[in-house]
């Protein structure tokens, strides 16, 4: 006769990997606020953009003197990256535009100057 | 393997435990429900070759009476909560314990039983009845496609299956209905807030997923996605 608590070796060990899933994201809520706590901000800032465009550093500054706000998640990672988001119009009139995929993979992650257009 | 060959396994394994999930609350969840919400259960998207199925405490015993009488199955020796197919046209069933007691979403535990020892979610206690739908006269009870939505995206998960996981949330938006909205982003305005801030992050995780063969492509929906961000609002921000 099997004893219960052998029969359910595999369970415990599925809730101890659970368990320690839901450790793991506990410990990443606490640092929601510390530096680690960039990435789902950044996400969140990405996830209402439309469209993402890398700019040149000229049309950059254009934008910023024209007082285009810059979201804080970008500037909190290494190199810090300037995100601004423009309107559909003044985005289709920056020259140096180059779109890039709204996906955490390297283009995105690699440009430092992004413009962004908000979904409707 | 073939779509139609997989939908045909499916409603093969579920009208083979029909005495299971006709017992009072038992209820069909895990990501299969989106392939048997699809018109006339299609079953397009990939998914495991597997069907979970949730049994609430209170019919655990009706539950494991009916084992003796189900055919083409044999419980997993080394994990008794899983019936393993003896047949090619079937395919494995999990049976997951729900807890109406849990309050804390993120609790589980094992219940131990000789025959059929269960773990218990405690992200699948706030799940309710939603629909039985019947399909080539199989009856199957499914949850409401709110709560569905609530566990697919508070339960944690990582790699690969995390990111095929939120596809599912996907397809489960993709058939969701107005009623199915509101219902969902009533049951966000409920949880604690560490909670509503992983939905939040998953669902920002899906908007940016590149597309995955065979699934939901997130590229052709993200607009969907930024609106119910929108409308479930900031963790922590109430109503």
């Amino acid at each position: 006769m099997t004893e219960p608590s052998d029969r359910c070796a595999q369970l415990h060990a599925r809730l101890r990997k659970l368990k320690g899933r839901l450790a793991t994201r506990t410990w990443e809520y606490r640092q929601r606020n510390c530096a680690k706590g960039v990435w789902p901000k950044l996400c969140r800032v990405l996830a209402d953009a439309a469209q993402a465009y890398e700019i040149s550093e000229a049309e950059l500054t254009e934008l910023l003197a024209e007082g285009h706000a810059v979201e804080a998640a970008g500037e909190a990672l290494h190199p810090p990256k300037t995100i601004i988001f423009v309107s559909p119009a003044r985005a289709a009139a920056l020259q140096s535009r180059s779109e890039i995929p709204l996906h955490l993979t390297a283009p995105l992650l690699r440009a430092e100057r992004l413009a962004l257009v908000r979904f409707d | 393997m073939c779509a139609v060959d997989f939908r045909a396994k499916l409603l093969n394994t579920l009208r083979a435990i029909q005495p299971v999930t006709d017992q009072p609350g038992v209820l069909v969840v895990g990501s299969e429900v989106p392939n048997l919400l699809e018109s006339a259960a299609a079953s397009t998207l990939v998914v495991s070759e597997d069907v979970d199925v949730g049994i609430p405490l209170s019919c655990h015993g009706g539950v494991k009476e009916c084992l003796h009488r189900l055919d083409g199955f044999h419980q997993s020796r080394d994990e008794p909560s899983v019936l393993v197919p003896e047949r090619e046209d079937l395919i494995e069933v999990n049976f997951l314990g729900l807890d109406p007691a849990l309050t804390d979403l993120t609790e589980c535990y094992v219940l131990e039983d000789a025959e059929l020892p269960l773990l218990v979610f405690g992200a699948l206690s706030r799940m309710r009845h939603g629909r039985t739908v019947e399909i080539e006269g199989v009856r199957i009870p499914l949850p409401r496609t709110a709560d569905l939505l609530l566990e697919k995206l508070i339960t944690e998960r990582s790699g690969v299956k995390g990111d095929r996981d939120l596809l599912v949330v996907l397809g489960l938006l993709l058939v969701a209905t107005d009623t199915d909205l509101a219902q969902f982003e009533e049951a966000y305005s409920e949880l604690a807030t560490d909670l509503q801030h992983a939905m939040v992050t998953n669902l920002t995780v899906l908007s940016l997923l590149e597309p995955m063969k065979d699934m939901p492509d997130p590229t052709q929906h993200r607009a969907r996605i930024a609106r119910l961000l929108r409308q479930l609002g900031a963790p922590g921000a109430g109503p």
